[in-house]
């Protein structure tokens, strides 16, 4: 079973592109299978998705990389024994690490005979914002950004040419080797796109020696 | 069945500690009941969502939010759901509806907010002011059925060496 992260902060357009990319699966006879991690125990995610008729799982609590990990791993396990989807898209919380998310969901292997994939890890960018992000959560967006394989220069309809390039200076500058596309929930720029790369490539299993690293450059220490 | 790590490696302080320090985030959310007796239609619904949003918002702004995380809410009625969406106050409030074109007298609402700048305690009580002011403006019953935020954000994170 294949899981799909599109991480990104609040308001970066995960949810519509999750939708359009999750509907573009299905067309092509994938069975699809959503979680969202949201705040606390009132989820609004999970219930705008269902309106679309995908299935979808809310989890809450805490942050699913680390603090309920064991309930992520119990919800992919019970997914895979039940709903028996081939292709799991996460929208973890703003503040979920990519890395701490690949090795959580790989405990669901202690549970079920689930063998678990990775699709590459897809990080998404608001465009229009990004000069605000940077100088208010910087930390944040620069951990999502630098575990992504893949980062979503998103709303790209909507953002001056100077901020798709500001965009793409503020990634590269972060992340030297990950894929930068542009979207557009709007018109639907990259979803098929998309698609193909959560359903034709697949990003490494989690190393403990490459999150350790990555938490070094960006917290730094040992 | 393969043999992985186990989930009691989870309890990792370095992660915990990371979390506490990049979420710089107040959120607070509650599930509502919205009603009114001679009906609801759906473009006053649509108008109510707008400026609930705005509203909201607008009062964690007058009490030191300085960045709009995400303020968002999912109405569920039975004639359909509307979905309300606010990230930048110059490009507005982004609806998607599925309502019909019939009223309706009662409907749940689930409302997001989540800001930069001050943590939830605040986030909290802004926000409940700007329901209050937005129910009031549109002459509607209000019960809140749930709410949520998190207490640690709002006390304890002060406390941290």
């Amino acid at each position: 079973m294949k899981l799909a992260q599109i991480a990104g902060f609040l308001g970066s357009g995960k949810t519509t592109l999750l939708i359009d990319v999750a509907r573009e699966l299905v067309t092509r006879g994938h069975r699809i299978a959503i979680i969202v991690n949201d705040v606390g125990e009132i989820n609004v995610d999970a219930k705008f998705i269902e309106t679309y008729g995908l299935k979808a799982k809310e989890i809450s609590g805490g942050c699913i990389c680390c603090q309920i990990a064991g309930s992520f791993a119990n919800t992919i396990a019970v997914l895979h024994d039940t709903f028996k989807p081939d292709i799991v898209i996460v929208e973890p919380s703003g503040v979920a690490i990519p890395w701490g998310l690949k090795r959580a969901a790989e405990y669901s292997e202690a549970e079920s005979d689930v063998i678990i994939e990775h699709a590459p890890v897809i990080t998404l960018v608001d465009a229009t914002r990004v000069d605000l992000l940077v100088e208010a959560v910087r930390r944040l967006v620069e951990t999502q950004i630098r575990e992504a394989d893949v980062v979503l220069i998103n709303k790209v309809d909507a953002a001056t040419e100077e901020q798709i390039e500001k965009s793409r200076q503020l990634i590269r500058g972060i992340n030297d080797h990950a894929e930068i596309m542009l979207a557009s929930g709007r018109t639907g720029k990259g979803v098929k796109e998309i698609a193909d790369i959560i359903e034709k490539r697949v990003s490494p299993r989690y190393d403990e020696a490459v999150e350790k690293e990555l938490l070094r450059k960006q917290y730094g220490g040992g | 069945m393969s043999s992985g790590p186990q989930p009691s490696e989870h309890e990792d302080e370095l992660h915990l500690e990371l979390h506490r320090a990049a979420d710089e985030l107040g959120k607070y959310a509650a599930k509502m009941r919205i009603s009114d007796p001679k009906g609801i239609a759906p473009d006053r619904a649509k108008r109510f969502m707008d400026s609930l949003l705005v509203t909201v918002t607008k009062e964690n702004f007058a009490v030191g939010a300085d960045l709009i995380g995400h303020v968002k809410a999912f109405l569920h009625s039975p004639d359909g759901t509307l979905m309300g969406s606010l990230v930048d106050m110059n490009t507005g409030v982004q609806l998607t509806s599925g309502l019909t074109k019939k009223s309706f007298k009662d409907a749940e609402i689930i409302l997001h907010v989540i800001v930069h700048g001050i943590w939830d305690d605040k986030v909290r009580d802004a926000t409940r002011v700007g329901i209050q002011k937005v129910i009031k403006e549109y002459g509607l019953g209000l019960e809140v059925l749930q709410d949520y935020f998190e207490t640690e954000k709002s006390i304890e994170h002060h406390l941290k060496k």
